[in-house]
């Protein structure tokens, strides 16, 4: 080996060096990419967890997010969010946000406090946390006192309750107002629209009963799915005017969730166990279902953003462990697994 | 039409058994003074095992659920330190196994089981445990087995007794007990109280345990009044009452969710001993009443029972039985106050021979809209060698048994079922006894199909609805020991007991098809228990400890959710002061020595290692 050869050796050696270190390179976590799916557990039996599945290997790695002292999530895992290599699982039945690293999913702190009763979902805007909480019951099991709650992370303070209509479920953030759905079953039939810049209410938009998922399309037009009561409504809104832009009635009482494909020109949304797809410059109802699945207990749905397919969440019968499906973009079956108990919430990384 | 062919076939047998009456009317019957037999005599080839008498005293302020794991091979689902506690006994659900205060069924009549950790030791004078198929003797539920609690009504040796407890986590109990006689007259008065702030620490979290404190309290009153040598009128009440946070799931906030228990039963008979035989007829009275968070549920029950029996030549014993329960379902989400009528009747023959015995029950339940099944039992006692050192018996019964429908199943608004069929199993069971002077060895093989189990399956949209779905194989092993010898001053008495349990579903609902051929929730495949106490004259010394394998709480038996097994050890020491007609019981008790970390229900935290010290004074009768 001559000397040229060798410092050649030692500069790949060096660039290999510089490049390993780098942050870039480096994978963050086991959990950096993949799709995690939140199983929300038996209902007060604490056993909520969160299912990692490996899209590259389809490895399947359950109960990735221990954090209580019985090796689970918590009571009721509701929803995930994840925000600067953060993940912010909310335990509705908990009654808090378990805060973990969004790549190792390793425990760092609790968000709770006694303004956090029931809460459901969470968004992180400059630093702040807003909640969406439906707060305690009545004695005839209604909700009284429902309200996006705002919490300074770096502070660990309460900053605000912004008062909603009850039942704030589903939040939307998209640059300059925050969208909370005020679903309570159907008992609720607004949006709320928050300003997080001064964290005012800026307007509750009439809808019809119960405002759940919402998406934005490749327009940047939002859309909020109502589920009513026998029939249902899919909303295209303007969000900058807050005007409502076109009204799809859906015959059937369609399913909370709402989902977009990859290209942002398809609505997806579900009625019973079966999903439909719609583009984005409909103004009627699609006629036929792109999957009609035969799941037991159709419990969630969601988009891979990277290839288009399509998963469902089965929750069986809410008290055994829960069978996702994967189908392709075009509706066709792909493959299934085996997630936790009551599979509620997909989220691709 | 079966129901009436049923019966038909019923009446046909209750009419021979009254030719063999009127036949055997002549003879005259050698003067005994007893002419009925107590229970477990009519369940020939099964046992009824009495509580173990340092477990009694021991655990005097405990709940029942907590005394009976530490002497039998059964599981309890324990939601926390002293919260909602369901048994499962023989591979079964809390639901199959029949709770009976003085004969009267004291199960939830909504939610079909008991809640063992609302039946406190202290108001009780004697606890019996039947393992098996029971409901030809004790009616609905009796497929695990049948716990007996019963009132005693016999002068007590201490006139005036009371008991002061002092324990970890702000645990206080007090009961106090004054028994009187005059004349004919004879009554026994006992109240008790228990508190506990149970705050106890939660392993690994290093947390308190919040929102978990609970108090009880309640009164038992027993009179006897003997109008002759052969009549008697025996009254019992007990009102039992609780109030609890209900204890959050480990690392849960803001729980504010509570409950209470109002629980009056009072059972009422009259007792006749005489040559043509013990009759026994009364009432009672059941009202159970549970607030959580505000929201009131009653269940109230109206009782009459009559039973006869009689003996005939050659130890002949007959018995005939009826009851009857008037319930009405005080429960908002029923939607309307359902009131319905059982009645039972029963009847059952007895035999001692020479060295065996045997024993036949038949029982006819009617329930409106609900199509009981007859249900017999047959069991055979066998001294199979009857040597001078051993003796070796065999024990067999067959039984059917059946549980019907709670009030919650029937009458639900919108999705109970009125008409749901009763759940049913068919039960076999063989032992063996090996009995010597000091040691007493028994095993036992056992196996149950528990057929139209009921579950609340979700439907398309979500809805629950009770459904006849589930079908289960119960079966296992059991074996058991039990010695005891004393010198001079010194005794000893150990018992030991390890049970395997396999129980499998066999069919269940389409969305619960997981569950096929795996091993019921919370029923863990071993279980065993030993205890050890010593006595020196005045000391004693008692070691208890219980071990349960692991638990599935997911149907499918995925690990990720099964609990670890765990094994539980209590000791006690304690010193007998007299002084003349005062004596004085102290007692030290550290339980969960080995602090062991443990749930016996999902993500419920159980306490690690605390104490208990017990004074107890009675005034003993002269």
């Amino acid at each position: 080996m001559n000397k040229m050869n060798l410092r050649y050796v030692y500069i790949v050696f060096l660039i290999a060096v510089a490049f390993s270190c780098s942050d870039d390179e480096k994978p963050k976590g086991k959990y950096e990419h993949g799709a995690i799916i939140v199983n929300e557990g038996g209902f007060g039996s604490g056993n909520g967890t969160v299912t990692f599945y490996n899209t590259s290997t389809t490895e399947v790695e359950q109960n990735i997010l221990r954090a209580t002292a019985t090796g689970f999530a918590g009571d009721v895992a509701q929803s995930i969010t994840f925000k600067d290599d953060k993940a912010y699982l909310v335990l509705n039945g908990d009654s808090k946000i378990q805060i973990a690293d969004a790549n190792t999913f390793e425990t760092e702190s609790i968000i709770a406090g006694a303004d956090i009763v029931a809460p459901r979902y969470i968004e992180v805007i400059n630093g702040k946390a807003y909640i969406s909480v439906w707060g305690p019951y009545d004695a005839n099991y209604s909700l009284i006192d429902s309200y996006v709650l705002v919490y300074d992370l770096s502070t660990g303070t309460v900053l605000k309750k912004i008062d909603t209509d009850e039942g704030t479920e589903n939040l939307l953030y998209n640059g300059s107002y925050l969208f909370a759905s005020n679903y309570n079953y159907g008992g609720s039939s607004t949006l709320a629209v928050i300003n997080p810049s001064d964290n005012t209410l800026v307007k509750q938009i009439e809808l019809s009963a119960g405002p759940s998922g919402m998406v934005t399309d490749a327009n940047n037009k939002l859309w909020v799915v109502c589920s009513g009561w026998n029939s249902g409504n899919l909303y295209r809104i303007n969000p900058s005017t807050l005007a409502i832009e076109a009204t799809i009635e859906i015959s059937a009482s369609p399913g909370t969730d709402l989902a977009i494909t990859p290209d942002k020109q398809n609505i997806l949304y579900t009625v019973g166990k079966s999903v439909y797809k719609l583009p984005i410059g409909s103004t009627s109802e699609a006629s036929t279902a792109l999957i009609n699945s035969d799941v037991k207990a159709f419990y969630t749905f969601n988009v891979n953003p990277d290839n288009g397919d399509i998963w469902i969440g089965d929750a069986l019968n809410y008290a055994t462990t829960g069978k996702v499906y994967i189908y392709s973009a075009d509706g066709t079956a792909k493959s299934s697994f085996e997630a936790g108990i009551s599979p509620g919430q997909f989220k691709f990384k | 039409m079966l129901m009436l062919l049923r019966s038909g076939i019923y009446f046909l047998l209750l009419s021979c058994a009254h030719l063999v009456y009127a036949q055997q009317d002549s003879i005259v019957l050698k003067p005994v003074t007893v002419y009925g037999l107590p229970d477990q005599k009519y369940l020939a080839g099964s046992a009824v095992i009495d509580i173990d008498s340092s477990l009694q005293k021991n655990y005097s302020s405990n709940h029942l659920g907590e005394v009976l794991s530490i002497q039998f091979p059964v599981y309890f689902r324990n939601y926390g330190n002293g919260m909602l506690s369901g048994i499962s006994m023989r591979g079964t659900s809390p639901q199959h196994t029949a709770v009976l205060w003085n004969g009267i069924n004291i199960n939830s009549f909504s939610l079909g089981q008991a809640d063992f950790s609302i039946l406190p030791m202290a108001a009780f004078d004697e606890v019996k445990v039947h393992p098996g198929g029971g409901s030809a003797r004790f009616g609905s539920g009796a497929f695990g087995g049948t716990v007996l609690l019963n009132s005693s009504v016999s002068a007590k040796p201490g006139l005036i007794s009371f008991r002061q407890e002092i324990g970890s986590f702000g645990r206080y109990f007090t009961s106090a007990r004054i028994a009187l006689e005059k004349g004919p007259l004879s009554a026994a008065t006992s109240f008790y109280r228990l508190q506990s702030q149970n705050d106890f620490k939660i392993d690994r979290t290093n947390e308190r345990q919040q929102h978990a404190s609970f108090t009880q309290q309640g009164i038992v009153q027993d009179i006897q009044y003997a109008v002759s040598s052969a009549k008697s009128i025996r009254l019992h009440y007990w009102y039992h009452d609780a109030d609890r946070d209900i204890q959050p799931t480990i690392g849960k906030y803001n729980s504010t969710d509570e409950q209470q228990d109002r629980n009056h039963r009072l059972s009422i008979s009259y007792q006749q001993n005489e040559p043509w035989g013990m009759l026994k007829a009364g009432g009672g009275m059941v009202d159970d009443v549970i607030v959580y968070n505000g929201s009131k549920t009653e269940i109230l029950r109206w009782i009459a029972f009559a039973n006869h029996q009689y003996t005939f030549a050659e130890q002949w014993h007959v018995q005939f039985s009826t009851d009857w329960n008037h319930i009405i379902g005080k429960i908002k989400e029923y939607g309307r106050e359902p009131v319905e009528d059982r009645i039972d009747i029963a009847s059952s023959v007895q035999k001692d021979f020479k060295k065996h015995s045997f024993s036949f029950n038949l029982r006819q339940p009617f329930i409106s809209q609900v199509d009981a099944p007859l249900l017999p039992y047959l069991g055979a006692t066998i001294l199979l060698l009857d040597k001078s050192e051993y003796r070796l018996i065999i024990t067999s019964n067959v039984s059917k048994n059946f549980r019907a429908p709670t009030l919650n199943d029937r009458y639900w608004q919108n999705v109970g079922k009125e008409d749901l069929k009763p759940e049913t199993s068919h039960a076999a069971e063989f032992g063996l006894t090996y009995d010597r002077m000091n040691v007493n060895f028994k095993g036992k093989g056992f196996y149950q199909l528990i057929d139209q189990w009921i579950q609340w399956i979700p439907d398309a949209n979500g809805t629950y609805r009770p459904q006849n779905v589930k079908q289960v194989k119960a079966r296992g092993l059991e074996v058991a020991m039990e010695s005891h010898w004393t010198a001079g001053k010194f005794s000893f008495n150990s018992k030991a007991s390890y049970q395997y349990t396999r129980s499998t579903a066999s069919k269940a609902a389409d969305v619960d098809a997981a569950s096929v051929g795996k091993q019921l929730i919370y029923t863990p495949l071993h279980t065993a228990n030993a205890l050890v106490s010593t006595k020196f004259k005045t000391w004693s010394v008692n070691v208890l400890a219980q071990y349960s394998g692991k638990r599935f709480t997911e149907a499918s038996n995925s690990n990720v959710y099964a609990l670890d097994p765990y094994i539980l050890v209590d000791v006690f020491l304690g010193k007998i002061f007299a002084i003349r007609r005062n004596e004085f019981d102290v007692q030290f008790a550290v339980k969960n020595i080995f602090n062991e970390v443990y749930q016996m229900y999902a993500s419920r935290a159980m306490p690690g290692r605390y104490v208990n010290l017990q004074i107890s004074y009675q005034l003993k009768s002269k």
